[in-house]
């Protein structure tokens, strides 16, 4: 069996690298294969996680105790499907709301001490006026480049002068992580390839 | 200079074709270029590392198959290194495919460090929800992963008996390729819970996650297959990160060489025509 998804693996990768010398009924044969099969395993899990989550604590709770309040969101998630109904279609927004409100709460929570509060500090505590020993050019540049970037995105002045400067310098520091950004893109798909092209001469013809 | 010109226009199936032959010939016959241990790869090193035997280790399978040659080889060389510390491995998944790399990664593994199932590592499987799921499994980790992988009750796993909140667990590794992953345990745990967290990406997430490395919210970071081949190196357990890498470093220099001659050729043609 592992030999057949070995072989199995190798056809479906060369089917695809086929399409670098033109579209062909191998790539699309391939191309449908991985999204029939994504969508497949999709449905199998998200049946699995409704069954194992939600079905057996309250129809087979087996030695643990029955947990009745799951009929809840079994409920709620087949309301769902009232979407396709023409005249019950906006039962289907109660789910809907829920999910858009617990999801919009978490989201809020994590985000504003992670994402905002702590960078901000971070920023913050820099050693910009600290002991001068430990005074790095790079954080003067990290600063340059946080100020930078908030100038040129503040809209409520026309930018000229001081602010024109700070403007330009946020514009080379995007520019500059955009590139550092598209630079581990490039290095992410050769990873890629070295992973396939190792796949086929390693597992497949065995050479490695 | 006509040749200029044409390399304008050259085919790109023979770019292709260079291309794939610097990865194919450094894969045949490595060069051994030299590979240094960065900060951040040696910082996920050392959280594992200073851990005594007994700990609990979370590790997160948050990838597909599209990411595996970035995060397998890191996930094989983290597992290696926690199994043979003799730390307990819990692992779960956010992504729907993490559960069976988890899988493969773990019969590829423990038998080279004699760990078993149940007593060293489990594997919790997947469970969608993203963000509830984490914060689920934060206050109950019986709860949100009711089952493992082989069906069999999580409360009834021998190693699970005492891991039941976050409390129980002393380090997180999550290796993400995306979202949910790194990011949403930082906001979701790191934030809420006194935890430390530290993980793997693949080498486009990279640049996202160096803020939070940088406000402490992140200990450590592996980046794509440079970071699994060093940390391969750390743990001396060789695998497709470090035999990818010579691959890796001669195809970036192809790569480098093909846009300096397109924007030599592309500036002298354009002058010639002005």
């Amino acid at each position: 069996m592992e030999t057949l998804g070995i072989w199995i693996g190798a056809l479906c990768t060369l089917a695809i690298f086929s399409y670098l010398l033109r579209e062909n009924p191998f790539f699309r044969t391939a191309e449908h294969l991985f999204i029939g099969m994504a969508a497949g395993i999709g449905i199998f899990y998200g049946y699995q996680s409704i069954v194992t989550n939600a079905w057996n604590p309250l129809f087979n709770p087996g030695d643990e105790p029955r947990q009745w309040f799951m009929i809840v969101p079994l409920v709620l998630g087949v309301l769902l499907y009232t979407r396709f109904l023409k005249k019950g279609k906006w039962i289907s927004r109660i789910p809907l709301g829920f999910m858009v409100g617990v999801g919009s709460a978490l989201a809020i929570r994590g985000v504003i001490g992670a994402s905002f509060m702590n960078q901000i500090t971070a920023t913050m505590s820099l050693p910009l006026w600290g002991v001068m020993s430990k005074f790095g050019i790079d954080s003067l540049l990290f600063i340059l480049g946080v100020l930078g970037t908030l100038i040129y995105f503040y809209f409520s002045r026309e930018q000229k002068g001081p602010l024109k400067v700070g403007a330009s310098i946020g514009k080379w520091v995007m520019m500059i992580a955009f590139g550092a950004s598209f630079g581990n893109t490039v290095m992410a798909r050769m990873s890629l390839l070295v992973g396939r092209i190792y796949y086929l001469l390693g597992e497949w013809l065995a050479i490695l | 200079m006509k040749w200029l010109e044409k390399l304008q226009t050259i085919d790109r199936r023979i770019i292709y074709l260079l291309l794939a032959l610097s990865i194919i010939l450094p894969l045949l016959f490595p060069i051994g270029l030299p590979l240094e241990i960065s900060k951040n790869t040696q910082a996920v090193y050392e959280q594992i590392d200073k851990l005594p035997p007994g700990s609990v280790v979370l590790v997160s399978y948050d990838w597909d198959a599209a990411s595996a040659p970035e995060l397998l080889p890191q996930a094989e060389a983290i597992t290696k290194h926690i199994l043979e510390k003799k730390l307990k491995l819990v692992a779960v998944a956010l992504w729907n495919q993490g559960a069976t790399f988890a899988d493969r990664v773990h019969n590829s593994v423990a038998p080279e460090v004699g760990a078993e199932y149940g007593k060293d590592y489990v594997n919790l499987g997947y469970r969608p929800g993203q963000a509830v799921v984490l914060n689920s499994l934060a206050r109950d980790i019986h709860a949100t992963f009711p089952e493992d992988v082989t069906r069999t009750r999580t409360a009834s796993i021998p190693m699970m008996q005492d891991i039941k909140t976050i409390e129980d667990i002393d380090l997180i590794v999550c290796l993400s390729a995306g979202d949910p992953g790194l990011r949403t345990y930082i906001e979701q745990i790191g934030a809420q819970y006194p935890v430390t967290i530290t993980g793997g990406v693949t080498a486009v997430s990279v640049p996202g996650m160096l803020p939070y490395l940088q406000s402490g919210d992140l200990v450590g970071l592996l980046g794509g297959m440079s970071g699994a081949a060093q940390y391969e190196m750390l743990v001396d357990r060789p695998g497709l990160g470090m035999g990818g890498m010579d691959a890796q470093s001669i195809a970036h220099l192809l790569i480098i060489a093909f846009i300096f001659i397109g924007n030599i050729a592309y500036v002298a043609v354009g002058r010639k025509k002005k």
